[in-house]
Parts: structure tokens; sequence; C-alpha cells
């Protein structure tokens, strides 16, 4: 019986002791990192890409549809100005058109 | 198109118009072909007859360069003044979106004709002074237009 007190203790010790340097090794002070969105943030809409509009990139327009939007502005313009020559005021040679090279 | 209609033959008589247009020789452009190029040696006037002419210059896209239409002639305009007018260099390239038929007017016979008919002469050559005071207006109206624009942009 008294073996078996003598042994009980003094695992009792050891544990106490295992106990004592363990919390003594563990980080001080440590905190859980906090994510969290800021109001009105918005979200990605690309995961993995930038969206292009980000990067200043615009699509390119075919060549085609290019074209056929300068010689609309030409048609436009020359529109304008056959108008300025019906009406010769600072007025109509200054009117606006609506060209895609515009805007 | 009758003869008449031709805006080179304003203010000249059925007859005038008739001796003059009898010079002409008919000529068809099939679709997408060219009448003349840009630089080409200019010896002959054309009354679009039928169809249309597409009058062109090359401009840079994307480092090619691209045929931009700058101006279109239908049935009874006239194409082609630099025929007349020195340095009989074409500043265009004239091509045809669908088939046309033109009336050519070669430069040797109606200065020959002119010599012969004064009259004749100083109304044709109005009729295509005034087809070329056209285009210098619109054209000065349109670059000012630009300007215009430029000025705004760059001293908002």
């Amino acid at each position: 019986m008294m073996m078996f007190l003598t042994i009980l203790f003094a695992s009792l010790i050891v544990l106490a002791i295992n106990c004592l340097i363990f919390s003594t090794l563990a980080p001080q002070g440590a905190k859980p990192v906090e994510i969290r969105l800021e109001e009105g943030a918005a979200l990605p809409s690309h995961f993995y890409v930038r969206p292009e509009s980000d990067l200043g990139v615009r699509a390119p327009i075919p060549v085609e549809l290019l074209r056929s939007q300068i010689e609309r502005h030409v048609r436009l313009e020359q529109a304008a100005a056959e108008t300025f020559l019906k009406v010769p005021v600072a007025e109509t040679l200054h009117s606006r058109i609506t060209s895609a090279l515009m805007n | 198109m009758a003869a008449s209609q031709a805006e080179i033959l304003n203010g000249l008589s059925s007859e005038e118009a008739a001796s003059l247009m009898a010079l002409a020789v008919r000529i068809s452009v099939p679709k997408g072909g060219v009448l003349f190029p840009l630089g080409e040696y200019a010896d002959r006037v054309f009354v679009v007859e039928s169809g249309c002419i597409s009058l062109t210059l090359p401009m840079q896209i994307r480092g090619n360069l691209e045929d931009v239409m700058i101006e279109e002639r239908m049935a009874g305009e006239t194409v082609g003044w630099s025929g007349l007018i020195p340095p009989h260099r074409f500043t265009l390239k004239a091509s045809a979106p669908s088939e046309a038929s033109l009336l050519a007017l070669p430069r040797v016979a109606l200065l020959e004709h002119f010599a012969a008919n004064p009259a004749v002469a100083a109304r044709v050559t109005r009729n295509i002074a005034a087809v070329i005071g056209h285009r210098l207006q619109v054209f000065q109206a349109m670059w000012l237009r630009e300007m215009q624009r430029t000025i705004d942009v760059r001293y908002a």
C-alpha cells in the first residue's frame, strides 16, 4: 500500500511539472486574426483574373467594325458640314453628332 | 439616268448636251471593281450613269492600310474632275460597291470640243467648278469642326 501511494504521489508531481512546462511554452498574447469585409466593399467579379476595365485595357474592336464606325463618323460629319453650307451660322458649324468615335 | 440630268451638263441646251455626250464612252465596273486607284494619271472625267461609286482614302487601322469611304457618287454626279484639272492625278480611289455604269469623257476630246464651242466650255467649266467648290466647302467645314474639338479637348 505504501508503495502504491508513493508511485501515485510521484506521478501527480510529474503531471504537475509537465502542465507547468507546457503552459510556459504556449504563445503569449496571440489573438485570432479577424477577417471582415469593409462596409460597402464590392466582391470581385473575377476570382483569378482582374477585369480588363481595372487594367485600363479595352477589348479590341474588329477592324471591320472600326472601319464602319469611321465611315459612319465621316458621313455624320459631312451631313453636319452640308447643314452648315445651307445655313452658314456658328451654331450649325459646331452642331453635335452622335458618333461612336467621340464617345 | 437621262444624259441631260448629269450635273456636268447643267445649263446646256439639249443639243449642246447631246453633242458633248457623244464624246463619251460607256464603261461598266463590276461589283467590287476599281474605276481608278489613288494617284493614277487622270485623263478622263466620268459621269455616273447608274449604280454608285465609292471614293475612298487609305487609313492606317491597327497597322494595316484600310480603304475608308470618304464620299459616294450617285447617278448623274461627276467623278474624277482631276481629268480636267492639273496636275491630273486622282486624289482618291474610286470603286463600285455594286455594279455601276459610267460615261467616260476623255480630256483630249473634251478640250477639242471646248475649243470649238467656247460657250459650252464656259458652262461645263462652271459646273466642274461647282463640284470642286462644294467639296472644298464641305471639307473646310469638316476641318474646322475637327479643329474646334481639338481646342475643346486641349484647352477646356
